[in-house]
């Protein structure tokens, strides 16, 4: 039962988000790029990171007191997927220390923004330290929830 | 071993008034520390005449005599009954700064340091707000090592300069202050060994270095008593308007108001100090080395206002 809500309530908020941002061109085949990612630069990771490049969502729990955020969540291209980190690309410049719930297909996150970088005019990526992945296949799983009314 | 004696700066001495505390002066013949004047001497204009002469901006106490000191300059500085030079009340007013943040910057607890920026600014404010003050007399009171609680400290009084000049709201003053205060509160987690490092930074050093924004940020953005423009004040300093700067790589208006302010004092102020690698730009150097990247770095309205105040500066 929470298993279809879950997807009917992933399935209805990626309908509903506003997808009208553009990726910049030099990115044009970021879709068609999944797999191990190397670390770049000196960003040292603590585990390997798997490019899964998908549409997901992601909602503000807890924003920073001088940002204040929408309680609609947003649209986010998933970018990269580690152990304990996540990269996401989105329309709006999210802050170091902000924590939100990022919704997958098959699970989502706890995560809070560690770092973000412009990649073109509206169109920012993000990385992000996990804190809890709720799989879909595990006997425990709930909804996040500030999303529990909205499944029913 | 904690050494016994402390750096004060002279432009914070007053004339007519015993200072209390035992001075000393550093004799460059034998490199040693002399008595200067005892506690009980109240110091003539002549005295601080000669001082400026011979080009000697700072003097020593004893550390045990540091409290009565700064007690000192707490109270030259709230004395605005015009008894009390203003020279002398800047000069107090930046040995207080520099001096607090020291401490409080040490303190690792953001609520105390933001609280006490807060405090600084206010005080900030009634000096430089309140008076007749030039800017070329700020500029002969300012120091020029370039310790993060200095460069701090100057950022916050240019900034209070640039923001008045641009006709920003008065009520954005003290805010922009402490904001400026708090700017490079990141640095604090970068060793002294890179930050006073006399050659170039190798690769790694640098990243550590371009780390102090979101370290900054990341420490103060959970306090609830700071504003978005603070808060994009120590985030968003190095950003560029032409999107080169970092941590982010904004670009023009998805940079604050404030943090575009911060930039142009901010790096006025590091050019202007003494590095471990090279003496203080004079201020007209400082300003052409800005002018080359006004447009790409800078917001040139704001440049062109900062260039303004110190060419009218020198002019005076
Ligand atoms: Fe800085």
């Amino acid at each position: 039962m929470l298993e279809k809500d879950y997807r009917r309530l992933f399935a209805s908020l990626r309908e509903s988000v506003d997808w009208q941002f553009e990726l910049p061109a030099t990115m044009n085949d970021f879709f068609d790029r999944q797999g191990h990612s190397a670390a770049t630069g000196l960003n040292v990771r603590r585990s390997p990171r798997i490019r899964t490049r998908h549409k997901a969502v992601m909602h503000f729990s807890d924003p920073l007191p001088a940002f204040p955020r929408p309680a609609m969540p947003v649209a986010i291209y998933t970018n990269d997927l580690s152990r304990t980190g996540f990269g996401c690309i989105c329309r709006e410049q999210l802050y170091p220390g902000e924590r939100v719930h990022i919704l997958l297909p098959n699970c989502w996150l706890e995560a809070t923004i560690a770092r973000g970088r412009r990649l073109g005019p509206e169109c920012f990526e993000a990385g992000a330290l996990l804190s809890a992945a709720h799989l879909l296949e595990n006997p425990g799983f709930r909804l996040p929830p500030w999303a529990a009314s909205r499944a029913v | 071993m904690t050494p016994p004696y402390v750096m004060i700066s002279a432009a914070a001495l007053r004339v007519g008034q015993p200072l209390g505390v035992d001075l000393y002066l550093h004799d460059l013949s034998t490199n040693q520390l002399g008595l200067y004047k005892q506690a009980d001497y109240a110091l003539h204009a002549s005295d601080l005449e000669q001082l400026r002469v011979e080009g000697k901006r700072h003097l020593y106490i004893h550390r045990e005599a540091q409290d009565r000191y700064h007690e000192y300059l707490r109270l030259l500085v709230s004395d605005d009954s015009g008894d009390t030079p203003l020279a002398a009340r800047v000069g107090a007013m930046d040995e207080v700064v520099r001096e607090t943040l020291r401490e409080c910057f040490a303190s690792d607890d953001p609520n105390r340091i933001v609280n006490t920026a807060g405090t600084l600014a206010q005080m900030v404010l009634r000096v430089l707000d309140g008076s007749d003050f030039t800017t070329a007399e700020l500029l002969q009171v300012v120091q020029h090592d370039y310790s993060t609680f200095t460069q701090s400290a100057n950022v916050a009084y240019f900034a209070t300069l640039l923001a008045k000049a641009l006709g920003l709201p008065s009520a954005d003053l003290g805010p922009i202050i402490a904001g400026a205060l708090l700017h490079d509160i990141g640095q604090q987690e970068i060793s002294d060994a890179i930050l006073c490092k006399p050659g170039r930074l190798d690769d790694y050093e640098l990243h550590l270095v371009r780390q102090h924004p979101l370290n900054g940020f990341r420490k103060l953005c959970r306090h609830d008593a700071l504003l978005d423009g603070q808060l994009m004040m120590v985030y968003q300093h190095h950003e560029k308007i032409d999107g080169s700067g970092y941590p982010v790589g904004c670009v023009g208006d998805e940079i604050h108001p404030w943090a575009r302010l911060c930039a142009v004092v901010d790096t006025f102020a590091a050019l202007i100090s003494i590095r471990p690698y090279r003496g203080p730009r004079t201020h007209e150097r400082a300003l052409q080395i800005m002018e080359f990247d006004c447009g790409l770095a800078f917001e040139p309205e704001m440049f062109q206002c900062w260039k303004k105040i110190i060419e009218d500066c020198s002019r005076a």
